[in-house]
């Protein structure tokens, strides 16, 4: 390499430092094992209580009453996506996440439902959970249905 | 794209003897016995998808998910889970539904 190549590459490599250090830094929301929403329903033999977080992890869930499904040793619940060309990782599992999500817009369409709308903090994805309770009943246990609406928002079409 | 949800389930003051197994439309995690546990149930059925138990729980990185997969019913600790691989055009949206339930 000649001399000026060196030269060449030395620029070009600090104004690429440059550039980065310029980037707006996402304002994204941390993970959270903190309990932001509550539900339970359900006579003592099918009471069923869950909580989500701010992030739309579901961080506890018991059903019956103390019997602990999630929140022992800590909360591990959420989603992930893998967007399989150019093989970039997006996840939020409440005690951890990949750092790469922006913040979370939270909606309460009514008593029984928590909408959480997401994008990744490159503005490829856009993710929308809605989170309903199920109540129980006398004769049934009660559930969570959740709904994933994935949309692909990049300038090219991804896979 | 795939599609991951997962939850880590310990049934009980102990982690590590709980009993999972899943199928193509759900994944189950229970207390020994037979008990108390959690289920993971697929609503929707028009993409691959399959329920898995993941041990040990580690967070599963969505590209390399089956590293911790486990294909038969197992005892110890672990996570159950379901995957989607959908295609997703420029500018549209794909929708699943899962429900958690007690079993």
């Amino acid at each position: 390499m000649t001399f000026a190549r060196l030269i060449f590459a030395a620029a070009l490599l600090a104004v690429s430092t440059a550039a980065l250090a310029q980037q707006p830094q996402s304002a994204a929301d941390p993970a959270s094992t903190t309990c932001s929403f509550s539900y339970s329903s359900g006579p003592l033999t099918t009471f069923t209580r869950y909580c989500l977080s701010a992030n739309g992890n579901i961080v506890q869930f018991d059903s019956p009453s103390g019997f602990e499904y999630i929140s022992n040793g800590g909360p591990l619940e959420g989603y992930g996506i893998c967007d399989v060309n150019p093989n970039v990782a997006y996840y939020d599992y409440a005690s951890t996440d990949s750092g790469n999500w922006g913040p979370t817009t939270v909606t309460s369409p009514n008593a029984t439902t928590q909408v959480f709308v997401r994008t990744t903090a490159d503005g490829i994805w856009q993710l929308k959970q809605t989170i309903v309770q199920i109540k129980a009943s006398a004769a049934s246990t009660g559930s969570v249905k959740i709904t994933m609406a994935l949309k692909n928002a990049a300038p090219s079409a991804g896979t | 794209m795939t599609l991951l949800r997962v939850a880590n389930v310990n049934n009980g003051p102990v982690a590590t003897n709980d009993e999972f197994v899943s199928s193509f439309n759900a994944a189950f995690g229970q207390e020994p016995g037979a008990s108390w546990g959690l289920g993971l149930t697929t609503n929707t059925f028009t993409f691959a998808h399959n329920g898995v138990v993941l041990s040990p729980p580690a967070p599963p990185d969505p590209c390399h998910y089956v590293t911790n997969i486990q294909n038969f019913a197992i005892v110890g600790d672990g996570a159950i889970g379901h995957v989607y691989a959908i295609t997703i055009p420029k500018g549209a949206t794909k929708t699943v539904a899962m429900t958690y339930k007690p079993i």
